[in-house]
């Protein structure tokens, strides 16, 4: 047996050995890496990053309104964050996110006109003053300076307050903040208290507390002595228009189940394909190598080296030399080319002279030229040799 | 050639069945879920949706009952040990021959199963496919088959069968390996065959005497004595009996009989070179399928089938050794019809080794195993420097007491590149190459006869035809 053959054999056997001693646990590999992948699909859909609600006091995201909080606090306010309807011993509170009912709306207003300070923050509520039209506040000229003289907010220059939206001035109330024709904080008196609406929370939110003089209008409103007890209403879970709903949420559950079960059925279909019947079969492969290789790669050296005198010399004796050519036209093999140009010529009729020139030609050819060369030749060879009877086949010699 | 049906069950009951009883799940890898476990969790996925349950709680729910109808069907899915299988083969198929593969699979359950199997079949097998589905009845056997068609040949063993066992609802399958070692070997094709029948019915004609007229010598040993007829020669008149039984009497005579065939095969390198095959008198009507390029040694081992063939019906000796670095299978001189199928059966598993060829150790060889006078033919390949550095110097080894004919595989791709009328650059370079090639092998056969061998070298066609006429031309000229 060749090392050849041996190390085939070996080669097939011992990979026959590996794979079986290994397909014990690997048979089980796909289901882990199945598992594993869930798993983590599972981990990480439920730890998405948590930046709370938007407008929710206790979130420090760009959209909570924590700063405000902070803010009061700093300033000594004694804030409460809660759901609850105020009560006994609030002073003022905000109202981020109008989402009362009409029970709690009353308690409230009850609760103003017993001397509370609301501040409502939300556009759309209904203790905001009807709308001027949509005019909404440009976010790019968000800053609106103030234009009133309403002493509560006499320290506070200007306002930034993007995506609010401005209201016009009812009868009785003031106006602050103007723009096109209405105005982005009225106030108006509730009894022994009062109501401030803002054109949205938008200027309270933690990224634009720091803008203009946000931050003290917040104070000025909630907190003008620096020892009220403030209350804020976070706006209900889900409360704000965007949400951490997607697409997805919106699909009903059973149809979602559905689509993960036909993606399962999917996954079986895939095992089942995935797993062969008997692996493929292993055989040595034969050699492959053209027998005529060597002539190939000769022709291409000859070419690269640019060696068309020596090609032509070859072809040229081959054209006087060949035996089967010399023995047609009656000379030795070898004869000279004078002898093998007036045989041919004699034989094919083709003129002398251009059979001795073809075989004593310039000593190096260009390409062109051997190709020419090489037609000639052929041609000469076939002109020699085709009145010629066939010799007959070389068969059953002696035998008949 | 002999198909004999070899008949290897693999019987699960005995212990010495490859142990894939004894192992029970030996070899048997989880279950494999079908198509059908598949659409179950499809359909399953309308009930989620109309059953008025939490999405979540009707998806674990469902899914629960898909899998443990998986797993249960798995669990009730016999065992691939369970059943016996059979795997019926040819143990010998021709190279250009079909060969029927069947398998038989039992099932001793009381239950019919389904079974699909995939044999360890070699892509140079040819096989039309190596798997097969199988509903097998409860306690019954049911057997598919497939038809095999080699295009190499040589020993191929397919050791295993996979086999895939369905469960009673078709949901889930075991999946296990079996231990099924079997041999097929596949013998090199004799292509000649025709026309080595052509030459032994040539060749008896001389040997009946009928034509004895004819060919040189027209062999000299004697026969038998018959009544003159009309085309007798006179000289084979024997007067002596003629006297004695009053009418005239003539000797007969006939080829030598029991000469030694001695046939050196190449498998070193120089044979390892693919050669195509020129398609053969009467093969070459359109639409006939061209026979692919194989290496040299193939087509020298059609030569050696040839000279075998025509030698041992001719009543001679015929022997064979093939080496390559060295001696690698020896068949001693036979002249028994069963001569062929013992070269053959040496043949068949060699391939080419990438060595030089050591002709001097192949030649002593030869010579110690084998005094006799003998006709030496070396079936090898006529490169130049192989021949002058080895084959030439060793030549004097042989040709002093043998008969030596050196033949070698001619490239028919070169002769046509030698004759062609270039048309590019690249083409008239590779002529000139061609016709250099052509030369030094011209110059190495020159050299061979000189050193007192015959030489033959012919185009794989052809070779075997003009091997076994030196032959007989050697028969009859009476030189061995």
């Amino acid at each position: 047996m060749s090392a050849r053959d041996v190390s085939a054999e070996a080669l097939r056997a011992g990979l026959g050995d590996a794979r079986r001693e290994r397909r014990g646990w690997r048979a089980w590999l796909p289901y882990a890496v199945l598992g594993v992948v869930v798993l983590g699909l599972a981990l990480a859909g439920g730890g998405q990053e948590d930046t709370g609600e938007p407008l929710d006091p206790a979130s420090p995201g760009p959209l909570g309104t924590k700063a405000v909080v902070d803010v009061l606090r700093e300033v000594g306010a004694d804030v409460r964050v809660g759901a609850d309807v105020p009560g006994e011993g609030v002073d003022t509170a905000l109202l981020l996110v109008d989402r009362l009912d009409d029970d709690e709306r009353a308690r409230l207003l009850d609760w103003v006109r017993a001397g509370g300070v609301l501040v409502v923050a939300d556009a759309g509520s209904t203790l905001q003053p009807d709308a001027v039209a949509t005019t909404s506040l440009a976010v790019v000229q968000a800053s609106i300076a103030r234009a009133c003289d309403l002493p509560a907010v006499a320290d506070v220059a200007r306002v930034s307050a993007p995506g609010g939206t401005v209201h016009e001035v009812p009868e009785g109330a003031d106006g602050c903040f103007d723009r096109n024709d209405g105005s982005w904080l009225v106030a108006r008196d509730e009894g022994e208290g009062a109501v401030v609406t803002l054109g949205g929370a938008g200027a309270l939110t933690n990224e634009e507390l720091g803008e203009a003089d946000n931050g003290l209008l917040a104070v000025v409103l909630l907190a003008p002595e620096g020892d009220e007890t403030v209350a804020v209403l976070p706006p209900p879970a889900g409360a704000a228009g965007g949400g951490q709903r997607g697409l997805v949420d919106l699909i009903p559950g059973a149809v979602r189940a559905a689509f993960l079960q036909l993606l399962l059925a999917f996954l079986i279909l895939a095992a089942w394909r995935a797993r062969r019947l008997g692996r493929p079969v292993l055989e040595p492969a034969p050699v492959e190598v053209a027998g005529s290789e060597l002539v190939v790669a000769t022709g291409n050296l000859f070419q690269t080296a640019r060696a068309g005198g020596h090609a032509a010399a070859i072809l040229r004796a081959d054209a006087s030399c060949a035996p089967r050519l010399a023995e047609r036209l009656g000379l030795a093999p070898g004869a000279p080319p004078e002898l093998v140009a007036d045989a041919a010529a004699a034989r094919t009729g083709a003129d002398r002279d251009e059979v001795l020139a073809l075989l004593t030609g310039p000593g190096d050819v260009d390409e062109a030229g051997l190709v020419t060369l090489a037609q000639a030749v052929e041609s000469v060879r076939r002109a020699s040799l085709s009145d010629v009877p066939r010799q007959p086949d070389r068969g059953a010699v002696g035998v008949r | 050639m002999t198909a004999a049906p070899a008949t290897l069950p693999a019987a699960p009951a005995a212990p010495a069945a490859g142990g894939d009883r004894a192992g029970g799940r030996a070899g048997e890898l989880g279950p494999v879920p079908t198509w059908r476990l598949a659409a179950l969790a499809a359909l399953a996925s309308i009930v989620g949706l109309l059953a008025p349950l939490d999405p979540v709680v009707s998806l674990v729910a469902v899914n629960a009952v898909v899998l443990v109808a998986g797993l249960a069907d798995w669990w009730r899915a016999p065992r691939p040990g369970a059943l016996r299988v059979e795997r019926e083969l040819p143990g010998v198929v021709g190279l250009d021959q079909e060969a029927d593969l069947r398998w038989r699979v039992t099932n001793p359950a009381r239950r019919p199963v389904t079974v699909r199997l995939a044999d360890q079949l070699a892509p140079s097998l040819r096989a039309a496919t190596r798997r097969a589905t199988l509903r097998v009845p409860a306690g019954g056997r049911a057997a598919a088959r497939t038809a095999l068609r080699p295009s190499r040949r040589g020993r191929f063993t397919p050791t295993e069968l996979v086999l895939r066992v369905d469960g009673p609802w078709g949901l889930a399958a075991r999946q296990g390996r079996r231990s099924l070692p079997a041999t097929l070997r596949v013998y090199p094709p004799f292509r000649s065959r025709k026309e080595a029948e052509l030459r032994i019915e040539r060749a008896r004609i001389l040997d009946v005497g009928l034509r004895s007229a004819r060919g040189r010598g027209g062999g000299t040993e004697f026969d038998a004595l018959r009544e003159y007829t009309v085309d007798d020669e006179f000289r084979r008149i024997d007067w002596a009996a003629t006297a004695r039984s009053g009418k005239p009497i003539v000797r007969t005579y006939r080829a030598e009989r029991n000469q030694t065939v001695l046939v050196l095969l190449d498998t070193g390198r120089v044979m390892a070179g693919v050669v195509e095959a020129l398609p053969r008198d009467g093969e070459a009507a359109p639409g006939t399928e061209v026979a692919p390029a194989v290496p040299r040694l193939e087509h020298a081992m059609d030569a050696v089938l040839m000279l075998t063939a025509v030698s041992t019906r001719l009543g001679d000796r015929a022997g064979f050794v093939a080496f390559a670095d060295e001696v690698r299978g020896v068949v001693p001189p036979g002249h028994t019809r069963a001569q062929l199928t013992r070269v053959t059966e040496a043949m068949y598993d060699l391939e080419p080794r990438l060595v030089e060829s050591d002709y001097r150790a192949a030649f002593a060889d030869t010579l110690a195993r084998f005094r006799r006078r003998a006709l030496l033919v070396v079936l090898t390949e006529l490169i130049p420097a192989a021949v002058t550095e080895t084959l030439l110097p060793a030549l004097p080894l042989v040709t002093r007491d043998h008969l030596v004919i050196v033949a070698g595989v001619r490239d028919p791709a070169v002769d046509r590149w030698a004759r062609a009328v270039p048309t590019e650059a690249r083409t008239a370079f590779r002529k000139a190459a061609a016709v250099r090639a052509l030369d030094d092998r011209r110059r190495i056969v020159t050299r061979l006869r000189g050193a007192g061998a015959t030489v033959i070298d012919a185009v794989p066609g052809r070779l075997s035809g003009e091997l076994a006429d030196a032959y007989l031309k050697v028969k009859a000229t009476g030189r061995l």
